[in-house]
C-alpha cells in the first residue's frame, strides 16, 4: 500500500511542467497546486533579495506576479522555462514598483564598474572561512549588491541559464557575464568584511 | 583577466559536466579563473536562505487559480451551449423556410426541360389526344365497364364469328 503511494507520488513529481500547465487548463486545479508548490519558494526568495527589508512590497509583488501568470497561462509557449517566464513577470512588476517609487535603475554604472581588489590577507581570512560561516553570512551579504548583480547571481544560483537571465534583464549574454564576475567578487569582499568584522 | 579568459567564462560558470575539460586545462594555467571557478563552485554549494511563503499568500494564490479556473470552464460551457442552441435554432428555422419557399432550383430545373421540347406539333397532338379520350369515353358509355355492361348490345351469332 505504502510502495504504491510512493510510486503514484514518483509519477506525479515527473510530470512536466506543460502537463502541468495543459491540466489546469483542461479544468484541473490539483495541476497549478503543484505547479505553484514546485515554484513558490524560488519567486518568493528571488523577491525577498530584490527587495531586501521590504516585506510587504514582496508580498504584494509575489501575489500580483502569480495572478499575471493564472491570467497569462493560455497563452504561455513552452520556449522558455516556466520558471524563467515567470521571473520574467516578476522583474517586470519589480521594475514597475522600482520605477513608481522613482529609484533609478543605473545599469551603466554597474556594467563598466571596477572589479575589486582582493589583497592577499583577505585571502587567508576566505580560505579559513567555513561553511557554517558561509551559510550564515550569504543571504545577509547578497543585499550589500547592487540589484543587478544580486538578481544575476540569484537567478543563476536557482538554475536559470544566463540565455534565460539575459532575456529577464533584456541585455545581453555578455552583460549578464559581466555583472556574475562583479556579483561573485563583491561577494567574496564582502564575506571576508563580515568575518573580519570591517 | 587575459582576452582568451572571455571564451572560458560562461563555461565556468555554467559548470556543465560536458564543458568541464574544456575549462579545467585553462584553469591550470590561469590563475584568474581558477580562482573564479573555485569561488563560484564554493558559493553555488551554499543554500541561501529563504523564508517561508506566508499561508495567507497561499490561499490567496491558489483561490485565484481556482476561480480563475471556474470562469475559464463556465465560459466554455456557456459558448457551447450558445453553439448548440444556434445550430439548432438555425436547422429548424431553415427546415420551416424550406417548407413554405421550396427551392427555385426545382421550378428552374422544369424551364431547362421545357425549352428542350419540341412545341412546333403541341397543337396536332393535343387535338389528337383529346379526340382519343373523346372516342374512348363515347365507347364505354356504349359498351360499359366490364364490371357492369350494356344488356342491350346486341348478340353476335356463332355462324357468322365462324364465317
Amino acid at each position: 500500500m505504502f510502495k504504491e503511494r510512493h510510486k503514484t507520488r514518483e509519477m506525479e513529481v515527473k510530470r512536466t511542467d506543460i502537463e502541468l500547465i495543459e491540466g489546469y487548463l483542461s479544468g484541473n486545479g490539483r495541476d497549478f497546486e503543484e505547479l505553484y508548490d514546485r515554484y513558490k519558494k524560488l519567486l518568493y526568495g528571488y523577491l525577498n533579495n530584490m527587495l531586501p527589508q521590504q516585506q510587504s512590497t514582496v508580498d504584494d509583488i509575489f501575489q500580483q506576479t502569480w495572478l499575471k501568470v493564472i491570467q497569462k497561462l493560455p497563452e504561455y509557449r513552452c520556449n522558455n522555462h516556466f520558471s524563467a517566464w515567470m521571473i520574467r513577470i516578476g522583474h517586470n512588476l519589480t521594475i514597475d514598483h522600482f520605477r513608481k517609487n522613482k529609484k533609478f535603475v543605473n545599469q551603466i554604472s554597474i556594467d563598466n564598474e571596477d572589479a575589486p581588489d582582493f589583497p592577499d590577507k583577505d585571502k587567508l581570512v576566505w580560505d579559513s572561512m567555513d561553511q557554517s560561516d558561509f551559510e550564515q553570512a550569504l543571504g545577509q551579504v547578497l543585499e550589500t549588491l547592487q540589484e543587478e548583480q544580486r538578481e544575476v547571481f540569484m537567478l543563476r544560483h536557482n538554475g536559470v541559464s544566463f540565455k534565460e537571465i539575459a532575456e529577464i534583464q533584456n541585455c545581453s549574454i555578455n552583460t549578464v557575464l559581466a555583472r556574475m564576475q562583479y556579483a561573485i567578487k563583491n561577494l567574496k569582499k564582502n564575506l571576508v568584511a563580515w568575518k573580519t568584522g570591517t | 583577466m587575459k582576452s582568451e579568459c572571455k571564451n572560458y567564462i560562461e563555461k565556468i560558470l555554467n559548470d556543465n559536466a560536458e564543458q568541464r575539460d574544456a575549462f579545467r586545462a585553462h584553469c591550470g594555467e590561469c590563475p584568474e579563473c581558477a580562482s573564479l571557478a573555485s569561488d563560484w563552485n564554493r558559493m553555488r554549494n551554499t543554500a541561501i536562505p529563504v523564508s517561508q511563503v506566508p499561508l495567507s499568500l497561499d490561499f490567496a494564490v491558489l483561490a485565484a487559480a481556482d476561480s480563475a479556473l471556474k470562469r475559464r470552464v463556465h465560459r466554455k460551457v456557456t459558448l457551447r451551449r450558445i453553439i448548440y442552441y444556434g445550430a439548432a435554432a438555425a436547422s429548424v428555422a431553415l427546415a420551416c423556410l424550406v417548407t413554405i419557399f421550396p427551392p427555385d432550383s426545382t421550378a428552374k430545373n422544369h424551364r431547362v426541360i421545357a425549352k428542350t421540347l419540341d412545341w412546333s406539333k403541341f397543337d396536332k397532338e393535343l387535338f389528337e389526344t383529346a379526340a382519343a379520350i373523346e372516342i374512348s369515353h363515347h365507347c364505354i358509355s356504349i359498351a360499359g365497364t366490364p364490371d357492369a355492361p350494356n344488356q342491350n348490345l346486341p348478340v353476335i351469332e356463332e355462324e357468322q364469328e365462324q364465317f
